[in-house]
């Protein structure tokens, strides 16, 4: 029994006990906790520092004067010496957008120099210390100017379509075309493309179950944007709704316009047409004309004449002539 | 001297049909119009009063013509002394209407109603005009500007297209589809011919 004894001793002193063991592995997590600690507040110390960098930034046009297009950029970055925080630098290097530098057009005055336009890059100072959030006499241009090749563009006066789909609920109807306003836009580009452009479509508007008048504000379509501009680029459109109502009128057949005499069965139609209610009271017989087809027709080769509506009050719509063909009898 | 009954349902287009005969220098005698004539002599208003009461006239004493088809269409007896009143004296005007056309080969005497008041016997020759009834339903609707549903009580009280065809020496078509001229034109050979 008492080697045995001696056996387990021996092994408990090379291999530490559960205790021995846990106690160990706590030092290590506190050493790390430790070492983590340090590193962190060694960062923040490094990045409250101030650090003089130069940094690079793309550049970016926008609001291109609209009968000008952007084809080339002289410079497509600009290199900036500046004092930060680390704290700031750490951000510019981590934030992509933050290396982008958006050059508003309209903010600057553009000077031009052969084929070429510079803006001055102490311009742009005020812009990049809010970028950076410092203040603006820290900053300093590796260049004093930054430039970009514009396109005169060529310009047209063109119409505007308005492209809409209405849907109106039952007896509402659109009243008359739509009121687009402006009704035409001047469109900028190169003149082979705008050559080719008759109208300006606007986006499609989708309005359903109307009944009533409508004013929207509307972009209109542009087919190529990447050489064509409008201005303005969005135009309103009225569109006024009412309530229709179907009716239908008597009205002789105007047989005048027939060289030879003849007798039409029946002598007169009926007119039925569609009519905004406010108007019905206005429909006179006297303001309809029905009158029979007869150019390049040979009254002895045709049993019938069709008839046609050759005049109408312009507030009337979809309407229909019964009969639509009549016989007639020459008169010898 | 030929007299020929031209008659057809509501809506058949037998005024189109009268209007070509017209044309075509044959005498017409539109019964309805010679009727509604009558109405206007003061012999004619005391008897109508009499007999069924002054509900047709209007304010200026003079009958109503829509007050009058509303009573008669619903009104059998209203129609019947209507008939009683009215028929013989328009058969007179004819008979006197007749005198003044005996030069003609024929004569024509348009009537909706002429079977079912057995006016046939008047006639040497009946002519109907025949459409079928969803064509007649829409002409009489939209010509007169009333309700489907009058224009069928209407019809109601008239002897079938079918009958009247058989009834007819000639029948004219006129279903939107066929020319009505050529058949004119036809039964007028026919009837210069006879």
């Amino acid at each position: 029994m008492g080697p045995i004894r001696k056996s387990k001793s021996k092994i408990s002193s090379r291999y530490p006990s559960k205790k021995e063991s846990g106690s160990r592995k706590n030092d290590n997590i506190i050493f790390i906790i430790c070492v983590v600690i340090a590193f962190v507040f060694w960062g923040l110390i490094k990045l409250s520092e101030v650090y003089n960098v130069t940094y690079t930034f793309n550049i970016e046009y926008n609001n291109v004067p609209v009968e000008k297009r952007l084809t080339g950029m002289v410079d497509s970055t600009v290199h900036v010496n500046f004092s930060a925080r680390g704290f700031m630098v750490l951000r510019l290097n981590l934030f992509e957008d933050m290396s982008k530098l958006s050059i508003d057009l309209d903010n600057y005055s553009m000077l031009k120099e052969g084929d070429e336009y510079f803006i001055y890059t102490q311009e742009l100072r005020d812009k990049l210390a809010e970028i950076i959030g410092i203040d603006e006499t820290d900053i300093n241009f590796s260049e004093s100017t930054i430039g970009f090749m514009l396109e005169n563009l060529h310009e047209k006066v063109i119409g505007v379509k308005a492209n809409l789909s209405l849907n109106f609920n039952e007896q509402y109807d659109q009243y008359n075309n739509e009121i687009i306003s402006p009704a035409s836009v001047k469109v900028y580009g190169p003149k082979a493309t705008i050559d080719t452009l008759n109208e300006v479509l606007t986006q499609n508007i989708n309005l359903q179950s109307l009944d009533k008048d409508q004013v929207i504000l509307v972009g209109l379509l542009n087919p190529n944007p990447r050489l064509l501009r409008f201005d303005p680029d969005q135009v309103e459109i009225q569109i006024r709704v009412e309530k229709f109502t179907e009716s239908s009128i008597a009205i002789p057949i105007d047989l005048s316009n027939v060289s030879q005499d003849i007798q039409s069965f029946p002598t007169s139609v009926k007119i039925y047409f569609k009519v905004a209610q406010k108007d019905f009271n206005n429909i006179q017989a006297g303001e309809f004309m029905v009158k029979p087809e007869v150019k390049g027709v040979n009254l002895m080769e045709v049993d019938r004449l069709h008839l046609t509506l050759t005049r109408k009050p312009g507030f009337i719509r979809n309407e229909r002539i019964v009969p639509a063909y009549v016989e007639f009898l020459i008169n010898k | 001297m030929i007299k020929v009954g031209l008659t057809g349902n509501i809506g058949s287009g037998k005024s189109t049909v009268s209007r070509i005969f017209s044309a075509l220098n044959v005498p017409v005698f539109i019964a309805d119009v010679e009727a509604k004539l009558l109405y206007s002599e003061a012999e004619i208003k005391e008897e109508i009063k009499s007999g069924i009461g002054d509900q047709v006239f209007d304010s200026n004493g003079e009958v109503d013509l829509k007050l009058m088809a509303e009573l008669i269409f619903n009104d059998k007896e209203a129609l019947l002394k209507i008939n009683r009143i009215i028929h013989p004296r328009t058969l007179s005007k004819y008979h006197q209407w007749l005198e003044d056309h005996k030069l003609h080969i024929y004569t024509l005497h348009e009537s909706a109603i002429l079977f079912e008041n057995n006016l046939q016997d008047h006639f040497d020759k009946i002519i109907n005009i025949s459409a079928p009834f969803e064509t007649r339903l829409i002409r009489a609707t939209e010509r007169d500007g009333i309700e489907q549903k009058k224009v069928m009580e209407r019809m109601k009280n008239q002897m079938p297209d079918e009958e009247k065809n058989k009834l007819a020496d000639f029948v004219i078509v006129n279903d939107g589809n066929q020319l009505l001229i050529p058949q004119v034109i036809e039964i007028d050979k026919k009837l210069k011919n006879k």
